[in-house]
C-alpha cells in the first residue's frame, strides 16, 4: 500500500527521529577510582583525557598507569561525554586504530563492577570509574579538578 | 606455501577476542579479513579493471604485540592486500618493532615503523577504524601507498607538556617489485628491475589545544633509485602537510593540506629532467547516526604541479597524453554498517574529476574528464 503524501513525511520524520536518537541515553556522574599504590590525589580532566586515550602513561612516580573501561554503558558514556569529548564509537575506533598500528592494545572493559574494583584494589598503578552511587573500598578516590 | 600458514595461523586464532588486556609476558593477537568489490563507469582505477567491475580488491592482517615490562612492549603486524596488479596477496610485514617507553615525554621506536603523516597515514591499512574505504586521494594516493606506509629503522616519540604529540623518524622505505610503483611503471611499458631506497627523515607534530581539537603538521622526504628495462630513474623530493580534526558528539570534520617539491631524474638522458611541485588539500565530514550506521562525504583536489594545475604546460612539453592526466577532484559519499562488533560493510560512491588516478583510459583519444567509480568492503576484525 502506498502511503500518501503526509503520510510519508510523518514516517519519514519519526524514522529521521528514531536514528538520531538510538544513540542518545542519559549520562550520569561517574568518579574515579585508583589503586592506593597511585601518588595522585587529584588530576585534572585534561589527565583523565590523557590517561585513557593512552597518551599519558605514568604517574609521577614513574609508575606505569594501568587504565581500564567500565563496562556500564551509563558510566562509559558519562565518561565518553564529559571527559574525553568523543563518542563511543570513536573512542573504540581510536583503540582499534592503536591496536593495529602496534601503538596500543585495546584496554580491557568489566562488564562487572565488583571485578573492575577487585582488578583496581589488586593492581599497582590502577585507575578507572564508577557510577557515583556504587560503594568501593580500599581504593583511592581521585578528585577532578 | 607461506599463504597456507598465513591463513591457518588466521582461522586457529580468529575467535580470539577484540577485548584483550595484553598482560605481561603474553601475546595479544588480533587481525581483520576483507573482501572488496570496485566498479566504474569509465577508465579503470587503482589498477584494477574496474571498469568490468573486478573482486581483486581484498586485505588481510594478523598482529601480535606483547608487554615485555612496563615500559617495553614488542610486536608485528603481518599484511596481504590485492588491488588489482599491485600486492596479488604477497605476504609482507606491515610494521614490526621494539618500543621502549622512558616517560611521557619521550619513548624510542626501534624495527619497521608506521610513518605519521597527515591525520590519517597511520591507519590507512585499518580500515576498521574510519567510516570511508579510501582515504581521501588528494591527500593518500591509494596506488603508492606502499611507498609511504612505514619506515624502517628508528625514531622517537613521546607527548610534550603543552600537549603536543611528536614523532621524529629516520630510515628507509622498504619498496618490493608488487608494489604500486612497480605497477604504475608496467602500465606505461617500462619493467622494474630493482628499487634502492635511501634512508629519509619523518617529522610529525599533533597538538590538542582541546580534547575535541586536534591541529598538525608532519613533513618526509624521499629518495629513491630505481632501475628499469629503460635504465635508472631516481626520484626524490618532500612533502608538507599540515591539518585540523574536530570531534562533535558523533561528528568528526577533517581537513588537511599538502604541498612539496618532486623530481625525476634520468642519469643516463638528464635532459628528461621532471620537476613539479604538487599540492592537494581535502575535507571530510562524518557522523554516527546510529550504533550500526555512519556516514561521510569527503572531497580532495589533487595537483601535479602547482604551477600548472590545468595541464596545458605539460600537454606542451608531450609530458602526458592528456591535460586531464594533472589534477583530480573527488567528491565520496560513504556509508558504513557496523554489523556486530565483528563484521562490517562499508558502501561507497566517488565522482571524479581528472585522470590523474586513472592509469588507463583505454586508448581513449578525448577522454572525458569526469567518471564514477563504487566501491563495496566487507571485513571481519578479532
Amino acid at each position: 500500500m502506498l502511503l500518501k503524501g503526509g503520510a510519508m513525511q510523518k514516517s519519514v520524520l519519526v524514522l529521521i527521529v528514531f536514528i538520531f536518537t538510538s544513540t542518545a541515553s542519559i549520562a550520569g556522574e561517574v568518579r574515579f577510582i585508583a589503586n592506593q599504590s597511585v601518588p595522585e590525589f587529584v588530576i585534572s580532566k585534561e589527565d583523565v583525557s590523557e590517561i585513557f586515550l593512552g597518551i599519558r602513561v605514568q604517574w609521577s612516580d614513574k609508575t606505569k598507569i594501568k587504565f581500564v573501561l567500565n563496562g556500564d554503558e551509563t558510566s562509559h558514556n558519562a565518561l565518553m561525554k564529559k571527559y574525553i569529548k568523543k563518542s563511543p564509537s570513536q573512542f573504540k575506533y581510536y583503540w582499534r586504530n592503536m591496536l593495529y598500528t602496534g601503538k596500543g592494545a585495546v584496554p580491557k572493559t568489566f562488564d562487572s563492577v565488583d571485578d573492575l574494583i577487585k582488578y583496581v584494589q589488586s593492581t599497582e598503578g590502577a585507575i578507572s570509574y564508577i557510577d557515583s552511587t556504587v560503594k568501593a573500598d580500599n581504593v583511592k578516590m581521585i578528585s577532578v579538578k | 606455501m607461506k599463504k597456507k600458514i598465513f591463513l591457518i595461523i588466521t582461522i586457529v586464532l580468529i575467535n580470539s577476542p577484540m577485548n584483550a588486556l595484553a598482560e605481561e609476558d603474553e601475546v595479544d593477537i588480533h587481525g581483520f579479513i576483507s573482501q572488496g568489490y570496485l566498479w566504474s563507469d569509465r577508465y579503470n582505477f587503482y589498477n584494477a579493471e574496474t571498469e568490468d567491475g573486478t573482486f581483486q580488491f581484498n586485505d588481510l592482517g594478523v598482529n601480535f604485540t606483547t608487554q615485555l615490562s612496563d615500559n617495553l612492549r614488542a610486536g608485528m603486524q603481518l599484511y596481504a592486500r590485492d588491488l588489482g596488479d599491485v600486492g596479488n596477496d604477497e605476504i609482507n610485514v606491515d610494521w614490526a618493532y621494539g618500543d621502549y617507553r622512558f616517560s611521557n615525554l619521550i619513548g624510542v621506536r626501534v624495527g619497521r615503523i608506521k610513518r605519521s603523516y597527515g591525520l590519517f597515514n597511520q591507519i590507512r591499512d585499518v580500515d576498521l577504524g574510519r567510516t570511508v574505504i579510501f582515504l581521501p586521494e588528494g591527500m593518500y594516493f591509494e596506488t603508492l601507498r606502499d611507498q609511504f606506509l612505514s619506515v624502517k629503522g628508528a625514531g622517537i616519540y613521546g607527548t610534550l607538556p603543552c600537549r603536543v604529540e611528536y614523532q621524529i623518524l629516520y630510515g628507509e622505505t622498504p619498496a618490493s617489485n608488487s608494489s604500486g610503483a612497480a605497477s604504475f611503471l608496467e602500465t606505461i611499458g617500462v619493467h622494474l628491475i630493482d628499487v634502492s631506497t635511501e634512508p629519509t627523515y619523518t617529522f610529525h607534530m599533533l597538538w590538542r589545544p582541546m580534547n575535541s581539537l586536534s591541529a598538525g603538521g608532519s613533513t618526509f622526504n624521499f629518495k629513491s633509485t630505481v632501475e628499469t628495462s629503460l635504465g635508472a630513474i631516481e626520484f626524490n623530493g618532500e612533502n608538507y602537510q599540515v591539518f585540523l580534526q574536530y570531534f562533535y558528539d558523533n561528528l568528526m570534520v577533517a581537513t588537511e593540506y599538502q604541498w612539496g617539491d618532486a623530481a625525476l631524474l634520468f642519469p643516463a638522458t638528464p635532459a628528461l629532467k621532471r620537476v613539479a611541485k604538487p599540492v592537494g588539500y581535502s575535507g571530510m565530514v562524518t557522523y554516527r547516526f546510529a550504533d550500526w550506521f555512519e556516514g561521510g562525504l569527503t572531497y580532495s583536489e589533487y595537483y601535479i604541479d602547482k604551477n600548472d594545475k590545468d595541464g596545458k604546460k605539460a600537454l606542451a612539453n608531450a609530458e602526458v597524453k592528456d591535460k586531464k592526466e594533472r589534477w583530480l577532484k573527488d567528491l565520496s559519499f560513504s556509508t558504513r554498517f557496523d554489523i556486530n562488533d565483528f563484521w562490517i560493510l562499508k558502501l561507497e560512491a566517488h565522482r571524479t574529476d581528472g585522470l590523474f588516478s586513472v592509469v588507463d583510459y583505454g586508448g581513449r583519444k578525448k577522454p572525458g574528464a569526469i567518471s564514477h567509480l563504487v566501491a563495496v568492503k566487507m571485513s571481519y576484525v578479532f
